[in-house]
């Protein structure tokens, strides 16, 4: 654990120090010492950049991986489905298609808090989805959930394409995801979400250990699956709806985050969930510093380059599945 | 019958128009009042202005101090700058710059509509001259916080707007005089063009259709330069005058019913889609006036759809090469 934390302070310090604009290490370093108020000093562009453009970006991509990989790591298990992600599963795009009406009706502030309402109602519809579609194949629950993405992603281009291009980003920010609107105002408000959603599910680890046992198993040991489950899928759609409300759809972090640490922690959720954030909120931060300056100065969306390097991890779980079946 | 696709190289016009502006006298321009309310002492060409206070299109006053280093956002404002003297001020540009020259050799920051603060931060301005289609809002409040005065000019979409916004980038970089010379002359072109344009009961109507390319087509309308443009001419805009607002995805249907006597055209964007005979080949086409009689104009994109220091000399162009087509089919 120690070293994931060390990871991600690794990648923070990576993206804050690379961009168009250069800051050398002694200017990071007055600006941060004048920041903290240990040295004193006039306030110059270094520190304009860094803690108005680049760190409120650097924390809601840690925010947003560590969004994706807790709820990755819990939708494994609350299907049992190694293949679960909370964007392939549909959440991502309901939260969308909510966070872009709200944007429509009222900006950024209104884009954040219907993507948790948005996020939260496809959570239900996906549990459903979830309990119909059978256990026995885990690659039904993603072709429905890619079905459902489809419809809602649909909608989320009508309302892209009908509102007013200044109130609602465009549609490349929803379906690929995007860290370039990151603000403090935005950056606060998303953390605050996810982090009580995140820790209201860590501290949740006993009863998801006994849901993976299966639902039997668990009401066996006296866990109420039903009412588990739907606090758990809400959790969940919170935190994704907070994390899409603020960066649109970003893709695989929910199943790299999980899949990277899995060998490590074990599948223990108390090690398991905090081990998938820190992983998920690297990953995020990483991929977005490639974002920011692989064609700069135009930026691509960092949902391109988390799509780019999380596929494949998607595509070896499917043929690692089939090899077993075989 | 004559497929006339005429080739507007920048900067040399054939049209006769350009010494009426020494006629007009300063008071007489358009109907638009100039601002030239700088303090006198800021009618040099220094580098640093004596401090004027502008607010933008956005409400937020700013104050320029220093124009040594200029980040331009918009193609017609680098081309105001340039024309006003100030183009070696000039240190970045967005990618709508295209004219002229010397310009499109700076160093560009991406898509002004897309903006990354930072590309625009690394070339340390002074001063980033934006307009309203400038975004997204949190990229200028974020170049703000880092202290880089950022002003918002109003987008203008009429003829008349043309000498207030040359006005308006005078007065922020602190040259009135060059920006009353300079409206002056472009206000004596436009009206000398307009003097050419077409009696109403003659006007025909005419549609712009951009092309970027087999997958971008659309048809301008109601709210665009191109109107300004093309009722400037005193002909009827075929997109606007069928109800089309802005820019809408070309549809056959939608082509058809605009009946456009004529069809105006991007240069470049006719030619990565393959020439006039492959617009022609686009279904709706063929069955308007325009297509039957083969009257397709091109037109380089920045000349004819900026409205800045060139737009008398493309009016009078445009309204020289419609009578043209007109006549000769």
């Amino acid at each position: 654990m120690p070293a994931l934390v060390v990871l991600l302070l690794t990648a923070a310090a990576v993206a804050a120090s690379v961009g168009a604009v250069r800051i050398s290490p002694s200017g990071a370093a007055g600006a941060l010492g004048r920041r903290l108020g240990l040295v004193t000093g006039p306030t110059g562009q270094a520190d304009a950049v860094l803690f108005g453009i680049r760190l409120p970006r650097i924390v809601l991509g840690a925010v947003v991986g560590g969004a994706l990989g807790t709820a990755g790591a819990v939708l494994q298990s609350v299907f049992r489905n190694p293949l679960a992600d909370p964007q392939l599963v549909g959440i991502g795009p309901g939260a969308a298609l909510a966070a872009a009406a709200g944007a429509a009706l009222g900006g950024v502030g209104g884009s954040l808090s219907a993507g948790v309402v948005g996020g939260m109602l496809t959570a239900l519809v996906v549990r459903r989805l979830g309990r119909r579609v059978a256990e026995a194949d885990p690659t039904r629950l993603l072709l429905a959930g890619i079905a459902l993405g489809a419809v809602l992603s649909a909608w989320v281009g009508f309302i892209v394409f009908g509102s007013d291009r200044s109130l609602v980003p465009p549609i490349e920010f929803w379906l690929l995801g995007s860290l370039s609107g990151s603000t403090w105002e935005v950056t606060t408000t998303a953390s605050v979400v996810v982090c009580a959603t995140a820790l209201g599910l860590w501290a949740s680890w006993r009863r998801l250990d006994l849901l993976v046992l299966g639902r039997r198993e668990a009401r066996h040991l006296g866990v109420d699956v039903d009412l588990v489950t739907t606090m758990v899928m809400l959790a969940t759609g919170a935190m994704v709806g907070a994390a899409v409300g603020a960066a649109g759809v970003v893709g695989f972090a929910g199943l790299v985050g999980p899949h990277l640490v899995r060998p490590f922690s074990g599948p223990g959720h108390r090690r398991l969930i905090p081990a998938a954030a820190l992983a998920g909120a690297t990953f995020v931060v990483l991929a977005d510093v490639v974002a920011r300056t692989a064609l700069s100065p135009i930026e691509i969306p960092a949902g391109l380059v988390t799509a780019a390097l999380g596929g494949p991890v998607l595509l070896w779980l499917i043929a690692r599945r089939n090899a077993r079946a075989t | 019958m004559a497929l006339l696709v005429v080739s507007a190289a920048c900067g040399e016009s054939g049209a006769t128009t350009t010494t009426a502006a020494t006629t007009t006298t300063p008071a007489t321009v358009g109907s638009t009042t100039i601002a030239t309310t700088a303090a006198p002492e800021t009618t040099t060409t220094a580098a640093t202005g004596a401090g004027v206070t502008f607010v933008g299109a956005d409400g937020v006053a700013t104050t320029v101090t220093d124009t040594s280093r200029i980040v331009s956002l918009s193609g017609d404002l680098t081309e105001i700058v340039f024309e006003l003297g100030r183009g070696a001020d000039v240190a970045g540009i967005d990618v709508t710059t295209t004219y002229p020259e010397q310009a499109t050799k700076l160093p560009v920051i991406g898509f002004a509509q897309q903006l990354a603060p930072e590309a625009v931060l690394a070339l340390a301005p002074t001063l980033v001259l934006a307009d309203q289609l400038t975004g997204p809002p949190e990229a200028i409040q974020q170049l703000r916080d880092a202290g880089v005065p950022v002003v918002v000019v109003q987008t203008q979409t009429t003829l008349d707007g043309v000498v207030t916004k040359i006005g308006q980038i005078a007065e922020i970089l602190g040259v009135p005089d060059a920006g009353t010379a300079l409206a002056v002359r472009v206000q004596g072109e436009i009206d000398a063009a307009q003097a050419q344009a077409f009696a109403p009961d003659a006007a025909p109507r005419v549609g712009f259709v951009y092309v970027r390319g087999p997958q971008t087509l659309l048809l301008f309308g109601q709210g665009m330069t191109t109107q300004a443009m093309i009722e400037g001419a005193g002909a009827v805009d075929a997109g606007a005058g069928t109800g089309v607002g802005g820019a809408v995805p070309l549809t056959p249907e939608a082509l058809v019913a605009a009946a456009p006597d004529v069809i105006v055209l991007p240069e470049a964007g006719l030619a990565a889609l393959g020439g006039v005979d492959a617009f022609a080949a686009i279904p709706g086409v063929a069955d308007t006036p325009a297509g039957q009689a083969n009257r397709f104009l091109g037109y380089d994109e920045a000349y004819f759809l900026n409205l800045g220091p060139r737009t008398g000399q493309a009016l009078a162009q445009f309204v020289a090469d419609l009578i043209d087509v007109m006549q000769s089919s």
